[in-house]
């Protein structure tokens, strides 16, 4: 067995697939010349990448999908038979003769221990009940985090990205807050903004792409959260050198398909 | 029923162990799915390749070297990675490959669905806790398919501190799981 201990540090960027060129040769040579110590690792550093799936962001598949997967496995799967079905076949069956002899005896344990069973059913099915509420309720939570990363993940790529244009907002009126928007026409366009005033319930704030040609473009609407934070993140197909400005209206509810008031913030693309 | 009942069933034809184990692992191979191929319909054929393959390859899983799991998350990876390889090339042998495949196989002891639930836990917890480009770092390579050299260009940084990252973010990983008793041990399908 040629020296192990150089691939040390390769058996998790080869189970990861990132090694390359003559690391990944050296290593896959040794691996084919039968190793076992590094076959090993290599093993338990896959187990580990693998525990990385977990980080994707958790989705349902469809429920037709399920159907469709069992449909496909139908003409090969054996037909499931119940118990009762093998004395239901004959009733002159070996299998029938012996049922009926034992059948009484069956069934008065089946009684007792049903009863027996009864109490500790209820409370397993309690616990696990209890604990499948947890798990929901946990599983929500993170799901809300793992949400909540993958939107600062998108505003720091639209943030730190190359060739972002950031964009300032002025108010209407002087006494509000100016507001930021970052635009990256690959990552998208960004509004941040802290002590956001609140819209009333009926109405919803609207960004607006405006073209130096045509009409304004919707760039989704939006509500500050309950502390006044508001983080809208929307992917557009409008262009930087086609936009004069981005401005945000009032709406009512849902948004409208043009503005229907005077914006309360715009902001001038200079480029 | 634990995993190696179920495939020992999965061997006899029983659907009613396939409906099973689709039940336990669909959702995080769809979502594995999803987070490579970024499309449903990519994501959906992605599960039903997996699990078609794992229907008529029960055969050649041996239980007492070791449990489904990570068997199951690498094969959803590769296929999602091979899915978007294969469109790029029109998906061509598409087919073929399904069939050709092989099934490597490690695994951990069996568990309850809380114990992979927490587990899973654990992996985001800590990854969301490394440093951004770390992260990024780990996630190109695993999500994307990239190698060394492509993350380092997509991140703009030295090739010797994308490894550096990768790797010690790996160990930190393992760390943690073990630390939590969570660690697998490696098995295999024959």
């Amino acid at each position: 067995m040629s020296d192990c201990s150089k691939f040390r540090e390769s058996y998790e960027a080869y189970a990861l697939g990132a090694l390359e060129g003559e690391d990944r040769a050296a290593l896959e040579a040794h691996l084919a010349g039968g190793c076992p110590v590094c076959s090993a690792e290599i093993e338990r550093a896959r187990a580990l990448v693998a525990q990385l799936a977990y980080l994707a962001p958790e989705q349902a598949p469809p429920g037709h999908l399920r159907d469709r997967l069992m449909a496909a496995i139908a003409p090969e799967a054996q037909p499931q038979r119940r118990p009762a079905d093998i004395f239901l076949e004959s009733p002159a069956s070996p299998a029938w003769r012996w049922f009926a002899g034992v059948s009484w005896a069956a069934a008065a344990a089946a009684v007792l221990f049903a009863v027996w069973t009864n109490r500790e059913v209820s409370r397993l099915q309690s616990e696990r009940a209890a604990l499948e509420r947890q798990l929901t309720q946990e599983t929500t939570r993170l799901a809300d985090l793992q949400r909540s990363l993958v939107r600062y993940e998108k505003l720091l790529a639209v943030v730190s990205a190359p060739g972002t244009l950031q964009v300032r907002l002025n108010p209407a009126q002087p006494a509000a807050q100016q507001i930021r928007a970052h635009w990256n026409e690959k990552f998208g366009l960004a509004l941040t903004a802290l002590d956001f005033p609140s819209a009333e319930p009926d109405r919803t704030f609207q960004l607006w792409v405006v073209p130096k040609q045509g009409k304004p473009v919707s760039a989704g609407v939006f509500r500050p959260d309950a502390r006044g934070e508001v983080f809208h993140l929307v992917e557009t197909s409008a262009r930087v050198a086609d936009t004069s400005a981005l401005a945000i209206t009032k709406e009512p509810a849902g948004g409208s398909p043009q503005p229907t008031s005077t914006p309360i913030w715009v902001g001038a693309l200079n480029r | 029923m634990n995993d190696a009942a179920l495939m020992a069933q999965l061997v006899r034809r029983d659907q009613q162990a396939m409906e099973q184990l689709y039940d336990r692992y669909a959702r995080v191979v769809y979502s594995i799915a999803l987070r490579i191929t970024r499309q449903p319909a990519s994501a959906e054929e992605v599960v039903q390749d997996v699990f078609l393959l794992l229907w008529r390859n029960a055969h050649r899983y041996a239980a007492e070297r070791g449990a489904l799991e990570p068997w199951l998350l690498t094969l959803a990876r590769n296929r999602s990675l091979d899915f978007l390889r294969m469109k790029a090339e029109k998906q061509r042998r598409h087919e073929d490959a399904i069939e050709d495949a092989t099934l490597p196989g490690y695994a951990p002891a069996p568990e309850s669905i809380i114990d992979r639930q927490r587990r899973a836990q654990r992996v985001r917890a800590l990854v969301a806790g490394m440093p951004a480009a770390q992260r990024q770092a780990i996630e190109l390579a695993f999500f994307d398919g990239m190698t060394h050299s492509q993350v380092a260009q997509a991140l703009a940084q030295p090739l010797g501190t994308v490894k550096s990252w990768i790797r010690n973010g790996l160990l930190r990983l393992r760390e943690s799981l073990e630390a939590t008793g969570a660690a697998h041990t490696v098995g295999e399908i024959k």
